[in-house]
């Protein structure tokens, strides 16, 4: 959507670090609060799964676990289209999605449900590779969602 | 991460607070070692005052629970009650691979006799 301006946006950049995510949440929480967004627990908490799921890959897979690395977040809201779009952006090593395994749910498993869980929670899960960035673009409609 | 823990019976019961996802699963994951380390392999992990689980939390019990099983014993889990919490487990079909208990007292009494 990058050719359609959105209602309202919220940069800022983390620390690629797992200590550092619970910002997401109090970051979430204060851009819905500023923009009158307010959506049910199930809303809230899907789109905070999704995001720290793609966020916690990027610092396991593109940085590695290097704690030098950032990741850039931006939080877009759209009302004319009601949807949130959150775009996640890293310089790490970049990803071919052609080869993640869907996991076997039959068989329980210690990793490799991040990305399964991303696209289950969002109603968008969107990765380009570009200029040496990893850029992901989740996004959730609201409004019309069943977890609204 | 706050938790409690109490061993009755030979069942040991977690009871985490808050949180459980990458940056702490690692601690929960240490603190059920410790009991598998000493013998203990029938655990209740109590998360019904968990409010956030990620996949890294859903490792850790998984971890737990294919440990427990290759001596005979098992990790049975207490569903969060938050019921935004409870998604994960619905989505990656993980409350048909563990028991999931409305309770504590429910998880420990589906032990049966040891």
């Amino acid at each position: 959507m990058s050719w359609l301006a959105p209602t309202n946006s919220l940069s800022f950049d983390l620390p690629a670090s797992y200590e550092a995510l619970i910002m997401l949440e109090k970051s979430l929480d204060r851009f819905m609060e500023m923009h009158n967004l307010q959506k049910s627990c199930q809303f809230r908490h899907d789109l905070l799964l999704a995001t720290h799921e793609i966020c916690a890959n990027i610092i396991d897979h593109a940085y590695m676990g290097d704690p030098v690395g950032r990741i850039s977040i931006k939080f877009s809201l759209y009302s004319s289209l009601w949807l949130l779009q959150i775009e996640l952006r890293d310089n790490g090593r970049s990803f071919d999605p052609e080869t993640v395994q869907q996991p076997n749910l039959e068989v329980p498993q210690e990793h490799g449900y991040g990305l399964f869980l991303a696209h289950l929670l969002v109603d968008n899960v969107n990765y380009i590779h570009h200029n040496g960035n990893n850029i992901w673009q989740l996004v959730k409609l609201f409004g019309l969602s069943s977890s609204d | 991460m706050i938790q409690t823990k109490e061993l009755i019976l030979q069942i040991a019961t977690i009871t985490p607070n808050g949180r459980i996802d990458a940056f702490n699963a690692p601690e929960l994951r240490q603190e059920i070692n410790q009991f598998m380390d000493e013998g203990i392999n029938h655990l209740v992990i109590d998360l019904s005052q968990v409010t956030f689980c990620d996949s890294a939390a859903m490792a850790v019990f998984v971890s737990a629970l294919k440990r427990s099983r290759q001596t005979e014993g098992d990790v049975k889990l207490v569903w969060p009650t938050s019921p935004a919490a409870c998604r994960i487990f619905t989505l990656t079909k993980m409350d048909r691979v563990f028991d999931m208990c409305d309770s504590a007292v429910t998880a420990q009494a589906n032990f049966g006799a040891i």
